[in-house]
């Protein structure tokens, strides 16, 4: 795939994970990292190596419950195949990992959100503070995260507590096509907006 | 780079939700800028594809809009939204110019047929930079935010502008080419039911240069009658000063459907009007009160519409005139006078050429006479009165009320003076003119300069 189709096969992932969250009802506000305009950040930058910047793909606000007005980013894999999502994920657990520890304020809840699955024979360890700690000690990551090619040194970097808070607050989706129609219907969601703005809560 | 492109690239705040805000409201001041009849309410969503940022409420008329800021600037995921939403007749605002693509010309007809208006605050803002001293400019921008639709760029917002502004002025003199154009572009750029308004307008003011109906261009089915809020736009504006033109539009017009607009004493319009209308225009009932305006010259006399009332103030006095009964003005401040003396009625009467033909006089310990002069006698020369007067007490004798023979002999009007109210049998109507000269000068005295005032007013005396 020429790279800007690839380019837009991404940005119409960002798109469609923002009107699937949208849908739940549960997201006041939300952004794409294509927008022309950021109302919030959503690119950062590792801080050794080539300090290069890394992203999240979507980001916003949560509505409602007990995640009532916390903030989110996601990460989305709009892929038909696992194809080389393992090796984005570890990096991402990274990216969550300095976002959680340098911008706190940002990120309360880190989404991966696909359309195929993949490493599904270690799906119930992806969320834990295991997979933070491996992603993080991978060879590049090291690098970029500690700043240092020593995997002991930069073990002994890691804040396991942080590992732990970083992964308790990881969510994985796997969307599909239908599912994105399987949500309220436009009518019914046309009330519950009506309501709330009778009732002066919108 | 203008103010809002300033805000959205200063947003460094590292929370989000203070961010949001920032932008939020400088697109309320924006809006508030285009149309200063709307009242914003802010939601708690922001860029959300489903929920309203914004939702714009308009008083009186009870009309609402909602607004969906978007900050992506790609015309497809725009077109998507329009989808989306469709059935709320939306206005969707991109943040930003959006992206020139090959999707722009379906974007434009999209939205246009889904009566969803797309624009970016600074378009919406350009109608404030446009705003001249022209009659229809703010008209123009407080009916796109209630009912426009299609693709709004900045360009589009100059063009329409300056196509009303110039169909206005050729209204005026009846030229049919730029009155076509701007009745075309109001139909383009509006929902039906703010074109029609606009092109009703068009219409009454075609139709004020004197022009035959049925050579307005545009719009067919538009009849001559304005309804109340083409008439109130009409007076909200200054359109023209000539008393034809006020004459004509006034032949369509009655009191009862003017007093069901407010109109504040500033319009201009209103005084043409009423300037051009007061042998026309007909009510049954009147009241003087004393409520004083020492802001007002002491020549000014000006004609304002309230609560179901027409009236005039002036630096002493407000009268109001209604099209119903006097129990129809009970809101109106309840002036508790004690009724003049005999003769200070008398004097007045005589002063101003106004014949009586009953008299209701009261005595000190309160028995009343009603009295008629034989027919044909000016009651200022009529002796019997004085002896009344001697008769009933020199104290008081007050007049409590006197019946004014209207010309042409089958009218009359009463004066009550001691509610400072004129009115007549149940059914009677008054023309303004004749309430103005019959009754004001009874009801209170008149300085040598309200008397001229009131002359003015209905035009001056014919005889």
């Amino acid at each position: 795939m020429p790279g800007e189709a690839m380019h837009q096969k991404g940005a119409d992932g960002a798109r469609r994970a923002k009107l699937w969250l949208d849908a739940t009802t549960r997201v006041s506000s939300s952004w794409t990292n294509e927008d022309a305009v950021h109302a919030a950040r959503l690119e950062f930058k590792w801080p050794h190596g080539e300090e290069q910047p890394y992203s999240f793909d979507v980001g916003g606000i949560l509505s409602g419950g007990e995640f009532h007005g916390h903030f989110f980013v996601a990460e989305c894999k709009n892929y038909a195949s696992d194809s080389d999502q393992g090796m984005h994920f570890d990096d991402w657990v990274a990216k969550c990992y300095l976002t959680r520890r340098d911008h706190y304020r940002l990120a309360d809840h880190f989404m991966w959100i696909t359309w195929h699955p993949f490493r599904v024979k270690a799906w119930n360890t992806l969320c834990t503070p295991e997979s933070v700690k491996k992603g993080l000690l991978l060879e590049r990551n090291r690098l970029r995260v500690f700043g240092t090619p020593d995997e002991s040194e930069a073990e002994s970097l890691i804040d396991s507590s942080l590992a732990e808070d970083v992964a308790g607050r990881m969510w994985m989706f796997v969307l599909s096509e239908k599912q994105e129609r399987l949500v309220i219907t436009p009518e019914n969601r046309a009330l519950v907006f009506t309501e709330l703005m009778k009732r002066g809560e919108l | 780079m203008d103010e809002f492109s300033v805000v959205i690239s200063d947003l460094t705040d590292q929370d989000p939700s203070r961010n949001v805000s920032s932008i939020k409201n400088a697109v309320i001041a924006r809006l508030e800028a285009s149309d200063q009849g709307v009242r914003i309410e802010s939601t708690e969503f922001f860029n959300h594809t489903y929920a309203p940022d914004l939702v714009l409420h308009w008083q009186g008329d009870g009309q609402s809009r909602q607004v969906y800021l978007r900050t992506s600037d790609n015309p497809d995921y725009i077109r998507e939204d329009i989808s989306a939403i469709a059935g709320k007749n939306p206005i969707i605002m991109p943040l930003v110019p959006l992206r020139d693509s090959a999707g722009s010309g379906e974007l434009e007809t999209a939205s246009a047929s889904a009566s969803t208006l797309v624009a970016t605050p600074s378009s919406i803002n350009e109608f404030a930079e446009v705003r001249t001293d022209s009659a229809v400019s703010g008209l123009l921008s407080h009916a796109v935010l209630q009912g426009g639709r299609g693709l709004l760029s900045e360009e589009r917002v100059r063009s329409v502008s300056s196509a009303v502004d110039a169909g206005f002025a050729a209204a005026q003199l009846s030229e049919p080419e730029e009155t076509r154009q701007a009745v075309v572009a109001a139909e383009r750029l509006l929902d039906p039911a703010r074109a029609g308004v606009l092109t009703r307008l068009l219409h009454a003011v075609w139709l004020g240069s004197g022009a035959p109906a049925s050579a307005f261009p545009g719009a067919t089915g538009i009849t001559a009658d304005l309804d109340p809020v083409s008439l109130k736009l009409l007076l909200d504006i200054t359109v023209s000063d000539d008393p034809e033109f006020w004459r004509r539009i006034a032949s369509g017009i009655t009191l009862e459907k003017l007093c069901e607009l407010e109109i504040s004493a500033d319009s201009e319009s209103l005084q043409h009007l009423i300037a051009a209308s007061v042998d026309r225009l007909r009510a049954k009932s009147l009241r003087v009160s004393g409520i004083k305006n020492p802001e007002l010259s002491s020549l000014a006399l000006r004609w304002f519409v309230s609560a179901g009332l027409l009236g005039f103030e002036s630096r002493n006095y407000v009268t109001h005139f209604s099209p119903g009964p006097v129990s129809s003005m009970g809101t109106v401040d309840r002036p508790n006078p004690i009724p003049p003396h005999l003769s200070l009625l008398i004097h007045r009467a005589s002063s101003a050429g106004i014949n009586l033909d009953e008299i209701t006089i009261e005595s000190d310990d309160g028995r009343r006479i009603d009295y008629r002069p034989p027919s044909g006698t000016e009651i200022w020369r009529d002796n019997v009165l004085d002896q009344l007067a001697s008769v009933l007490g020199q104290k008081r004798s007050a007049a409590v009320s006197a019946v004014v023979p209207l010309p042409g002999g089958a009218r009359h009007l009463t004066c009550d003076l001691e509610s400072l109210t004129a009115s007549g049998r149940t059914a009677a109507k008054f023309h303004l003119s004749e309430l103005i000269q019959f009754a004001i000068p009874l009801l209170r005295d008149l300085s040598r300069v309200e008397s001229g005032q009131l002359i003015e007013a209905i035009g001056g005396l014919e005889d």
